[in-house]
């Protein structure tokens, strides 16, 4: 880039170089070549607008004649025009950064990027489980129902089973708005798991594995739980906002973000899975106080099936899945400690849960 | 005449366009998009102010309040076709609404590139000369429907030619003051690298992308030149497949290892390597450019091919 100071008349695209001077206290242009323009003083009077084209060139539009320009280029011969006549060769900051206008600019940035993980973090969140109270109960089932069916597909239903724990269920009060179904399908596996809008399907191991009713009955009070407090569509819900979100704020540049942003979300929603076993797991122990079953066997419950290689209450595994069984019983261990409630032998619990062993 | 060579480049640094780009985003956000227009026209004119020919740089001389009143103007018309498809949907039957909706969209679009061209062209300045688009409105529509007619009715086969149509139209409708550009584009040569690009890319599983790209940039810059009176300024491409795959892997990576914060030094080694890449050579002389277009302030067109996404050069 030179460092020149050229006059553009606004009718032809050749530059005229100019040169300048300082005569009665004032700036004076004059064209290096005799005649090519006349010369004039410039001050803001004659300025009709400037404009700073990029870092090195700036660029004054004259008032008269209309059209002519008068453009100065080189950083070190604006800082001389700037030094001869601050008030009409003064720059706009926008493009012109200095280093403090790079130290404003990183703090806009990181105070952006601060509001984007804040959004991301705490009030995105927030916004999709109370979306999750639009959605009515119907359409939960509808669309429960739905999985259900295509899950179903994948196991062999024990009929009898099936009956029987519905009976068992049916002993205790849960307090429930919605249609509680339940299904006991033949797997090898000690495991249950909840579809939003009132299906429960248990594996017929996880029957065989529990060692009173007690703890059938925890184990329904924590699936219960999960569908009472609509925990699948809160998770899908955060898990779609947080992809949207994302999506949309990086213009969804190319496919190998997206890759990026899917798995990143996806240990997000692994993380918040855990948050909604904690609220399964307290809420399940209101359902059993409230029907006098012993709480502790919410804590024999998780033991037991601890004992297990494969299992989990939850169709999620963890990585390390003992040290979180130890945390839960933890907690719930002082939530009992905090609420405790007299418990009563339950003839028919017993009866129906006798039936389901045989 | 003997021939001279004219140079093109930007000078544009990724950190300056962060700077403007950061702003204007958060801007944008905070006035809940009222902002979008002055973010566009700063952005505009780094871009432009950036860009230089022959030591000179272009000057985008539009400005945001131009684009807010275009802006305006154009969130009126969606609000109007929005309700008026409500309307139709309640009133005639349920369904015609949203087809109503479609049918002006896909009317609006060559009319918003029209649109577009015309204003953009009018505020693009080198030397205190203004550029300008000549094109007749009636007649790009009528080319534009029958190009998509065409390329309905050959399943998509029609489109390499209706695409260099538009590009001939378009293009060979700029002026710049007293000279104007020109293209000349062939849909079947068009064709026929589209296809052999495409099969060589899934033969080479996606290596020969780059070497496509080339073809395709190549094609765009070497059928163009600007013509004064009898005298031509040539543009020739001097990239090389091996140059597009370095600049694209590196901006992929700068995308993917910034989250996306990148995206602005990803713009600016872009624009870099195009301009680097054009060669100008011949006896045209611009110095001898004057002006000859007149101002044309109605940026409606800019805001709608911003909304459908059409890219200003086709």
């Amino acid at each position: 880039m030179t460092n020149e100071l050229v006059y553009l008349d606004g009718q032809f695209a050749k530059e005229h170089p100019a040169k300048y001077e300082i005569k009665h206290h004032t700036l004076f242009i004059s064209p290096q070549v005799e005649g090519a323009f006349t010369p004039f003083f410039l001050d803001t009077s004659v300025v009709a607008k400037k404009e700073q084209l990029n870092k090195y060139t700036l660029k004054i539009d004259l008032k008269q004649p209309v059209g002519a320009t008068l453009v100065a280029s080189g950083e070190q011969h604006i800082a001389d025009l700037q030094f001869l006549s601050p008030t009409v060769f003064e720059m706009d900051s926008i493009t012109n950064l200095s280093f403090s206008g790079y130290k404003v600019i990183g703090a806009v940035a990181l105070a952006f990027v601060a509001c984007i993980v804040a959004i991301y973090l705490w009030i995105l969140p927030e916004v999709a489980e109370s979306l999750v109270a639009l959605v009515p109960i119907e359409q939960e089932a509808y669309f429960g129902d739905l999985l259900y069916d295509n899950m179903l597909d994948n196991f062999e239903v024990d009929t009898t089973k099936t009956e029987q724990l519905a009976k068992f269920a049916a002993t205790i009060d849960f307090d429930s708005e919605y249609d509680l179904k339940y299904t006991v399908v033949k797997q090898d596996i000690s495991n249950a798991f909840a579809l939003p809008g009132g299906n429960i399907v248990v594996f017929d191991k996880l029957l065989e594995d529990t060692e009173s009713e007690n703890e059938l009955a925890a184990l329904l009070a924590h699936e219960v739980s999960h569908i009472e407090h609509r925990h699948s569509l809160k998770a899908m819900f955060r898990a779609l906002a947080g992809y949207v979100f994302i999506a949309l704020l990086l213009n969804d540049v190319n496919g190998l973000t997206t890759i990026i942003i899917d798995n990143a979300n996806t240990f997000r929603s692994l993380a918040f899975s855990r948050e909604l076993e904690t609220d399964a797991d307290l809420r399940g122990l209101e359902i059993l106080r409230k029907n006098n079953i012993d709480q502790k066997a919410m804590i024999q419950l998780l033991q037991q099936i601890s004992k297990d290689e494969d299992l989990d209450l939850d169709a999620v595994q963890f990585l390390s899945k003992h040290p979180v069984t130890n945390e839960r019983i933890t907690y719930i261990t002082k939530e009992i400690d905090q609420n405790p409630s007299e418990s009563s032998k339950n003839e028919s619990l017993q009866t129906a849960w006798e039936k389901l062993k045989q | 005449m003997e021939t001279k060579k004219y140079s093109l480049s930007f000078i544009g640094k990724g950190g300056e366009l962060f700077g403007i780009q950061i702003v204007n985003l958060l801007l944008t956000v905070i006035t809940l998009g009222f902002y979008y227009p002055w973010a566009k026209a700063k952005e505009l004119k780094y871009m432009y102010g950036n860009t230089t020919l022959e030591g000179s740089s272009f000057e985008f001389s539009g400005t945001g309040e131009e684009m807010f009143k275009g802006f305006l103007k154009f969130v009126g018309i969606l609000l109007g076709l929005i309700i008026l498809s409500i309307l139709l949907n309640i009133f005639i039957f349920n369904g015609l609404g949203i087809f109503v909706l479609y049918a002006a969209f896909f009317i609006l679009s060559p009319l918003a590139i029209h649109g577009s061209y015309r204003y953009r062209m009018s505020r693009t300045k080198w030397r205190g000369i203004r550029f300008g688009y000549r094109g007749d409105r009636n007649e790009f529509v009528k080319m534009f429907f029958k190009g998509i007619l065409l390329t309905f009715v050959t399943i998509g086969i029609y489109g390499a030619w209706f695409a260099i149509d538009l590009r001939n139209y378009l293009i060979s409708n700029i002026r710049f003051g007293s000279a104007h550009l020109k293209y000349q584009g062939n849909g079947g040569e068009y064709f026929k690298k589209i296809v052999v690009g495409y099969i060589l890319t899934i033969l080479t599983l996606g290596i020969y992308s780059f070497w496509w790209q080339k073809d395709l940039f190549n094609y765009f810059i070497d059928n163009m030149w600007l013509e004064k009176d009898d005298q031509r300024i040539t543009f020739k491409s001097s990239a090389t497949g091996g140059g597009f795959a370095t600049l694209m892997i590196v901006n992929i990576l700068i995308v993917v290892f910034t989250l996306g914060l990148g995206t602005s030094w990803v713009i600016t080694r872009t624009l870099e390597f195009i301009m680097q890449n054009i060669q100008l050579e011949g006896d045209a002389n611009l110095e001898e450019l004057h002006q000859t277009e007149e101002e044309y302030t109605d940026a409606l067109g800019e805001d709608m091919a911003d909304f459908f996404d059409l890219d200003l050069v086709i």
